[in-house]
């Protein structure tokens, strides 16, 4: 009788368990943990038809199969009209179209701007730049801090919370 | 980062002249296309001798075309405002629930509970609605039915 039961109960819960789709999910995860290149203590370069366009230096940079890790970093971006922007920090993700900037972010253009933070987020698509962290921008004589800093290229907008500014008029 | 020199330049329209501006808010949001900064929530601003204080203040500025430079238009400050403007031969101390100033007109609107103070010509003045013209150096002032107006002259005694 005993033996019955027990047969009985695996068709019953065979059959319930025939509608179940298991995931291939640790095939996926390790397949996007695993990444395609990495280096250590790197230095490349992204060139244009006139100059550098782009250094980056860090001292572990590591490309997966849809994002990009850098850290202690160091981006050195050069512009059309001969500016050069740099950004460092201690971790920098790419993932399509979003950047992620984390611990001691450092943006300075030239010797006039610096803007420091512990946070950054910029998505190229939306345009939107935006953080959870305090701030502190300098332009020359000038001082702009707060916290969670939102900047929309795309409309305009600059919002932000406990801001503080001491503006000098002579840098403006 | 441009954006940040966007920013800065239409902030920098609230000091035209060559002295520095702090302001402190616990907010504050500004948008380029509708020439609109506002600062909410505890808003300090000292330029100089002068200082505001308020819980919302609006900056509505407009851009100079051939310059490409953005002025100030009118202030507009809203809660419990109290501010002191450095004049060179007074200081004026003003308080309202609403104070206006319109830059072109040099004209401050004080609006509801309205408070002036010539502190150095001793003179009060209290109404709901208080127009102070510094083109011209006039004031004109608005009671209500239940709200005279009330003009006070410190004068001193010699006894």
């Amino acid at each position: 009788m005993a033996l019955r039961l027990f047969l009985l109960s695996i068709i019953i819960v065979s059959f319930f368990l025939t509608d179940i789709v298991v995931k291939d999910v640790a095939k996926n995860d390790s397949k996007e943990a695993l990444p395609k290149v990495s280096f250590m203590n790197s230095t490349m370069y992204e060139l244009n038809n006139h100059q550098v366009e782009k250094i980056v230096k860090s001292k572990q940079a590591i490309q997966y199969e849809s994002k990009d890790e850098l850290k202690d970093a160091v981006l050195i971006l050069r512009g059309a009209k001969n500016t050069t922007d740099t950004i460092s920090g201690k971790y920098m993700k790419r993932e399509n179209n979003a950047y992620e900037f984390r611990k001691n972010i450092v943006f300075t253009r030239g010797e006039d701007m610096q803007l420091k933070t512990e946070s950054l987020n910029y998505n190229d698509t939306t345009g939107i730049v935006s953080n959870n962290d305090y701030f502190v921008f300098n332009f020359q004589k000038s001082l702009f801090s707060g916290k969670k800093l939102y900047i929309s290229k795309n409309d305009f907008a600059i919002s932000g919370q406990q801001a503080h500014f001491v503006l000098n008029e002579k840098d403006l | 980062m441009k954006y940040f020199f966007t920013f800065l330049f239409l902030i920098g329209s609230l000091c035209a002249d060559e002295v520095d501006v702090d302001i402190k808010a616990d907010n504050f949001s500004a948008d380029k296309s509708k020439n609109i900064i506002i600062f909410t929530g505890h808003v300090v601003m000292i330029k100089g001798a002068d200082k505001l204080h308020c819980d919302k203040l609006t900056v509505h500025t407009k851009l100079i075309e051939n310059t490409g430079k953005t002025l100030v238009k009118q202030y507009h400050a809203v809660g419990k405002v109290d501010m002191v403007i450095k004049r060179p031969t007074t200081i004026m101390k003003g308080r309202g629930d609403e104070v206006t100033y319109n830059v072109d007109e040099q004209v401050y609107i004080i609006v509801g509970n309205g408070y002036l103070e010539d502190v150095a010509g001793q003179k009060i003045i209290k109404g709901e609605k208080i127009y102070l013209d510094e083109k011209v150096g006039t004031t004109k002032i608005d009671g209500e039915k239940n709200k005279p107006v009330q003009f006070k002259l410190k004068i001193e005694s010699n006894t």
